[in-house]
């Protein structure tokens, strides 16, 4: 047993070294964050699912639970008796669940003893899955002042139901910290356009700590620590690579894991939206769906292959997507420039299509299509939606 | 039906590159099979639409009858060379399993990180499987001309708007890059014709084996460098696990993960050819670096750097030394002296507008260190090469050649990000990151071949394993 707990294993000096580096850490972290001198006093507020007042929805108490029922608009709330409390003194909320969340978001709502004009304010909380979820409202601007009226909003489906078992405020607190963080590092956002371009490793706005400087910081102290061991036992101790490879090992599996996790939720919704589907169905399945429908029916009323078409949006998001769905027909869209181009490069017998267009507006007056710069021409309006038209040029 | 027709689709260009690639590669090599099976998807991928390019230009259909006998000949010419000079082997040498002898921790370390690899590619397979196209620059410039492509069975040219507007003939289209090289899309529509219908989930499997092919490629030159079973696999975990080349591969559909792969196996090549392991490695990497400039304009710049490396290695030391001094001002030289409509891989002076933007340098900075696109690459690297390159003396003029490649597209990549209009993409996020993608893997390579020669002076983990029970046994 002694040889195997031997200080010169080298696991045993790697996980000394990460206890040493995860020590540090927490020393660090509370002297960024957490308040110097008199700052210690608040104590937590707790309240649990008894305490809690039902204002939407139906509630049933069940021992020491409340099951909330969202009502047939799909929403609920409860409030709680924060009145008179310093929302500055408790940056951290932790809403304690039972059960499944999944397609119901939580809002918090809270107004201050001075907002009485402004109503109530509310913050969309990310979630993680966790049934105790913690958040951070360090740095949501109207979490100021005295407290004059507190609760959670629950959307979703009509009739879903919320197991609450409690909710609290924590004041400044190293534990109510780091599991904030770790809230915001594995809070679910679907994919969206910006991922392709970077990722952050957090799934909430504004976050407390950025995860990858955090374990950087953890492996470069619990090397600080090995080096500091290595150094002072360096006669019995000779320097092994093993130690800052697992310690590199760890730290990486510690970011990996959420990420994958992470990867493995997106499957999952992915999953339930699309698997099964045809090309399609998946695309009319997809959040662009109505444009894709849209760009459909535009297709179907355009007999003529080889016409060239001519796109308009009200924005670039839907010009590209548009464009997009349009093809393989002859599709002219100019990124950056939501309107259409002079009208001397249009000939009879070429489609306009607008898209919520804001630049491009049609006079039904004399059948003409004016847009910027004077710019007008004579067209047929093949059909007309909300969101859309389609006509040909004369 | 269709599923045979896919994995048709998704192996002949992998087996037709890995056929000519075993012809190219010495043999018997460390992790040898790896590697054919890594540059063969890579290079069989280039290859593939190089073909059809030649298909569409004699004037046959871009169809999948023409296509695939037009792969599969290519492919049984390399195979028969093959077995003319012998290089085919047996069933022994592909199928044979000889796994190194290792401590139980060890294997299982190794078995686990081989399970996240596997797991890792079969979610963004399934990702692939059921998303349609998503995202951005997907939908604006590659696919398009993959949609149209497949429509027409043939490559219709795309022009740029103002000669689309000028123009009446319809067989010409416009979309917002139309000149980008078209190795890309040709692929999507290589799928699509062997599906018979399009299918733009399915035309990204593509991208999830470029991924493992990466890996193969990577793993398999780890080994031949002498990097140990369980480091390579650690390190190969480590490249498939960044967040952001996993993005881009189950939001498939940019060029990034394959110029990354394409530059990062090029640069990987050249490294074991400068040090010594053989011609078919020099070819590899021309090869490679040939398939840089096939993908994406960047390609060219990319491939360029190697050859600054490559004068770095055969030029005597001397003449080396003075080249890399004389270097920035022949480049301020050429800046000042290249009119600046002259166009080059895309990009011309004037559209680049070289002008300086220290507001980058922040946002470039925290896509490194701050962002989680690369887990703790950037701090590795940034901590261990310079390590590296302090400790090892003598030794380090092994990476001269390849240092010298990521150097220059190092510096490149800060030009590029601080002085000209791109900064833009930095300062906002939308391009910073996916163009380092292109540097991420060789980076990755880079650093490992440096951990091996700070941990072991070039011994395995294993062997040092073995070495340090050896002295601490007690007679």
């Amino acid at each position: 047993m002694e040889e195997v707990w031997s200080i010169r294993r080298w696991y045993v000096l790697a996980a000394i070294s990460l206890m040493g580096g995860a020590l540090l850490l927490a020393l660090a972290l509370s002297a960024l964050y957490l308040p110097w001198g008199s700052g210690g006093d608040v104590k937590r507020q707790d309240w649990r699912a008894g305490e809690l007042t039902p204002k939407r929805g139906t509630a049933v108490r069940l021992g020491d639970r409340i099951e909330l029922t969202l009502d047939a608009t799909g929403f609920a709330a409860v409030t709680f008796p924060a009145r008179g409390l310093s929302a500055s003194a408790y940056p951290y909320v932790n809403i304690r669940t039972a059960g499944d969340l999944k397609g119901i978001s939580l809002i918090l709502l809270w107004r201050g003893a001075k907002d009485t004009a402004r109503g109530y304010a509310g913050y969309s909380i990310p979630q993680s899955g966790r049934s105790s979820l913690w958040i951070s409202m360090r740095r949501v601007s109207r979490w100021t002042g005295e407290l004059a009226g507190l609760g959670i909003g629950f959307k979703g489906r009509p009739g879903q139901t919320v197991l609450i078992k409690g909710v609290r405020l924590a004041p400044p607190e190293l534990s109510a910290l780091l599991q904030a963080a770790y809230d915001q590092w594995t809070a679910f956002r679907p994919w969206q356009q910006p991922s392709i371009n970077t990722y952050f490793g957090v799934g909430a706005p504004a976050p407390l700590l950025y995860p990858v400087p955090t374990f950087a910081a953890l492996l470069g102290l619990s090397l600080l620590v090995y080096g500091l061991l290595w150094f002072f036992q360096r006669r019995d101790l000779p320097f092994d690579w093993r130690v800052p490879s697992a310690l590199a090992v760890v730290c990486w599996l510690a970011l990996d894991l959420p990420w994958q996790g992470r990867l493995w939720t997106q499957v999952q919704e992915t999953y339930r939206r699309f698997a099964g589907l045809t090309e399609e169905q998946k695309h009319l399945a997809a959040s662009d769906g109505a444009l894709f429908a849209f760009m459909e029916r535009v297709k179907r009323a355009i007999h003529n292959p080889d016409a060239r078409l001519f796109l308009a949006t009200g924005g670039d998001y839907t010009g590209v997507r548009g464009a997009y769905h349009l093809f393989p027909r002859n599709v002219y869209w100019r990124r950056g420039k939501l309107g259409l181009p002079d009208p001397k490069y249009m000939r009879p017998g070429d489609y306009i299509v607008l898209f919520e267009s804001k630049q491009v507006r049609f006079d039904s007056g004399d059948n003409t299509l004016v847009w910027p710069k004077e710019h007008r021409l004579k067209v047929r309006r093949i059909f007309r939606e909300r969101q859309g038209s389609l006509f040909k040029a004369l | 039906m269709e599923l045979i027709r896919l994995v048709f689709a998704l192996a002949l260009p992998w087996v037709l590159g890995a056929v000519w690639v075993n012809l190219i590669l010495e043999r018997p090599l460390a992790g040898r099979r790896a590697i054919v099976l890594g540059y063969g998807f890579l290079l069989g991928s280039v290859a593939f639409a190089v073909i059809m390019r030649v298909i569409d230009a004699i004037g046959l259909s871009l169809s999948f009858i023409d296509l695939g006998l037009a792969g599969l000949s290519v492919t049984a010419l390399g195979l028969a060379i093959n077995a003319r000079t012998g290089r085919l082997g047996g069933r022994e040498d592909w199928l044979r399993l000889d796994p190194p002898a290792l401590p139980a921790w060890q294997t299982v370390l190794l078995g686990v990180l081989v399970g996240l690899i596997g797991m890792r590619l079969i979610g963004l397979g399934l990702e692939v499987i059921w998303r349609p196209l998503f995202s951005w620059d997907a939908s604006m410039h590659w696919a398009t001309k993959a949609k149209v492509w497949f429509e027409a069975s043939k490559i219709v040219p795309f022009v740029d708007y103002d000669t689309w507007l000028e123009s009446a003939d319809p067989r010409l289209y416009t979309d917002v890059h139309p000149h980008y090289p078209k190795t890309i899309p040709l692929l999507q529509v290589w799928i699509n014709e062997a599906l018979g219908h399009w299918d733009d989930s399915l035309m990204n499997l593509p991208w999830v084996v470029c991924a493992a092919a990466l890996g193969l490629a990577f793993f398999g030159q780890a080994r031949l460098a002498g990097v140990g079973a369980l480091p390579a696999v650690v390190f190969t975990y480590f490249l498939i696990s960044l967040p952001l080349l996993d993005t881009h591969v189950a939001l498939a559909g940019y060029a990034d993960i394959f110029l990354g792969a394409c530059y990062g196996a090029a640069v990987m090549a050249f490294y074991q050819w400068s040090a010594g392991r053989g011609r078919g490695q020099a070819l590899l990497a021309l090869l490679t670096a040939l398939g840089c400039t096939m993908i994406k304009n960047e390609g060219v710049f990319w491939a360029l750097t190697l050859a600054a490396g490559w004068l770095m290695v055969v030029l005597p030391r001397r003449a080396a030394g003075w080249l890399a001094l004389a270097a920035p001002l022949v480049g301020s030289i050429a800046l000042w002296a290249v009119p600046a409509d002259w166009s080059f891989a895309g990009h011309s002076l004037r559209e680049l507008k070289l002008q300086l933007h220290p507001d980058a340098l922040w946002p470039i900075g925290q896509s490194f260190w701050v962002s989680d696109s690369w887990h703790l690459l950037a701090y590795f690297v940034a901590a261990v090469v310079p390590a590296g390159l302090w400790l090892l003396g003598a030794a380090r003029s092994a990476y001269l050649g390849i240092g010298t490649a990521l150097a220059t597209a190092l510096i490149l990549f800060l030009i590029l990000f601080t002085s000209t209009n791109y900064a833009w993409g930095a300062v906002h996020f939308t391009a910073v990151s996916r163009i380092s993608l292109h540097l991420i893997p060789a980076f990755a390579f880079f650093l490992m071949l440096v951990y091996r020669d700070l941990s072991c002076g070039g011994i395995a983990v294993s062997d040092r394993f073995d070495a340090h029970q050896a002295r601490t046994a007690k007679p």
